[in-house]
């Protein structure tokens, strides 16, 4: 215990690092990083009340903004959330905190964790979340629709014929089709499987649920239409009207 | 996913050396003043490799010598952060990370896994300012127009104020 103690009281010392930058104002660094390796910018400068502040001379954002915009409001009500809830506040682009001296240590760690936390908001990006929407999805079916129904998922309803699966195959006092689609190339795959059904006659009733209607290529959409039944234009639809939906089309 | 798939069929060599034209830039004219920094958007498309890229430049308004300038892949696979140009942002010398005392420039190396981490850094004597940066940059990045967004800066003259 002493050892790892004073290991540790050695350790922060030497992983401490000082520099002026003006009368009453000098950048300190720790030993917390950004994603991409850099050491994160912390300033503390001195007040006329004795008190001190901490910031980051705008570099936090100025980083995010490599990858991300704050260019909506949701967007920046996120931001203020993490900021404020923090105990920090923005001016100018720069994140402060006041503190007073006997604070200055446990507040310069909390300041550090607050810019990694507002760093990771690239983590928001549509393309990251795009990749989310399949485990988006089944997270939806285990929570929501499974305490109702039976699930069975990759289902294949034609034996032999293993490249023809259905996502869920939902049932209760009926069945139907569930299908998660992400981009064209699964909006096809829907079709084709579909129309295969089709033609070996199973005519189970379908549900599709898109990430994103609209990036659905245009001849694919009017494929899909034409080969499914009921659609949702995105998770979001799908998480507030189709539980109801199910219920309604699985009891009759 | 293998390099090559996640470039497109390109290599890192060639997205980096084929000659590129601006297409965009965004602010027009100058840079944009935002949350305590300078900055400008371009977009880039190379008419050999049919590639497109985005560029970000950056700079702190504190700190000047905070700037970066950064070049991305946009694949159909997704972004791939190709090069980043930056400033001598760290003011001490210490046991980590020195390389950041002066100008340095993180190139992508192609290794597993490294994707957009731009891991590798090297040490550069080839610009120590923003403007000496941006004329660097555009000239390792081989883009053939970039007088014409950047007019005054191979006389080592930009307006961040414009």
């Amino acid at each position: 215990m002493e050892a790892i103690k004073k290991e540790l009281h050695r350790q922060s010392l030497h992983n401490l690092n000082l520099k002026p930058i003006s009368s009453g104002k000098v950048q300190v660094w720790l030993p917390v990083y950004y994603e991409d390796g850099d050491m994160i910018d912390i300033y503390v400068e001195t007040m006329d009340d004795g008190h001190y502040q901490i910031t980051d001379s705008g570099m936090t954002i100025m980083k995010l903004s490599y990858n991300y915009e704050i260019n909506t409001d949701n967007k920046k009500k996120i931001l203020n959330h993490i900021i404020e809830s923090n105990g920090l506040s923005l001016e100018n682009g720069t994140l402060c905190r006041d503190v007073s001296k006997d604070d200055l240590y446990k507040e310069l760690t909390r300041f550090g964790n607050t810019v990694i936390r507002i760093s990771t908001m690239t983590y928001f990006k549509r393309e990251m979340i795009k990749n989310l929407f399949y485990e988006m999805f089944d997270e939806f079916v285990e929570s929501q629709i499974q305490p109702f129904f039976n699930v069975e998922r990759q289902y294949m309803p034609i034996a032999g014929k293993e490249e023809y699966a259905v996502d869920y195959r939902v049932s209760g006092k009926r069945e139907v089709f569930l299908y998660a689609v992400k981009d064209t190339s699964k909006a096809r795959l829907v079709t084709i499987c579909e129309q295969t059904f089709l033609l070996n006659h199973i005519d189970t009733d379908s549900v599709v649920v898109y990430d994103d209607f609209s990036s659905i290529q245009s001849n694919d959409q009017k494929r899909i239409l034409n080969a499914t039944g009921k659609q949702y234009t995105s998770l979001d639809e799908f998480v507030n009207l189709g539980l109801a939906y199910m219920k309604k089309r699985l009891a009759s | 996913m293998d390099w090559k798939e996640k470039l497109d069929g390109n290599s890192l060599t060639e997205l980096l050396e084929t000659e590129k034209l601006i297409v965009t830039k965004e602010p027009k004219s100058g840079f944009r003043e935002e949350y305590g920094h300078y900055r400008a958007d371009l977009t880039l498309e190379s008419p050999v490799i049919k590639a497109k890229y985005r560029v970000f430049i950056r700079q702190n308004k504190e700190f000047p010598e905070n700037f970066s300038i950064g070049c991305c892949f946009l694949g159909t696979h997704g972004e791939v952060a190709v090069i980043r140009f930056n400033g001598a942002h760290k003011r001490i010398v210490d046991d980590i990370d020195n390389h950041h005392c002066q100008a340095h420039i993180h190139v992508e190396q192609g290794f597993e896994d490294s994707m957009n981490s731009l891991d590798n850094a090297e040490v550069t004597l080839e610009y120590d300012d923003l403007c000496s940066a941006i004329r660097y940059a555009m000239n390792r990045l081989n883009i053939l127009n970039y007088q014409s967004y950047f007019p005054n800066v191979d006389q080592m003259q930009i307006d961040l104020e414009d």
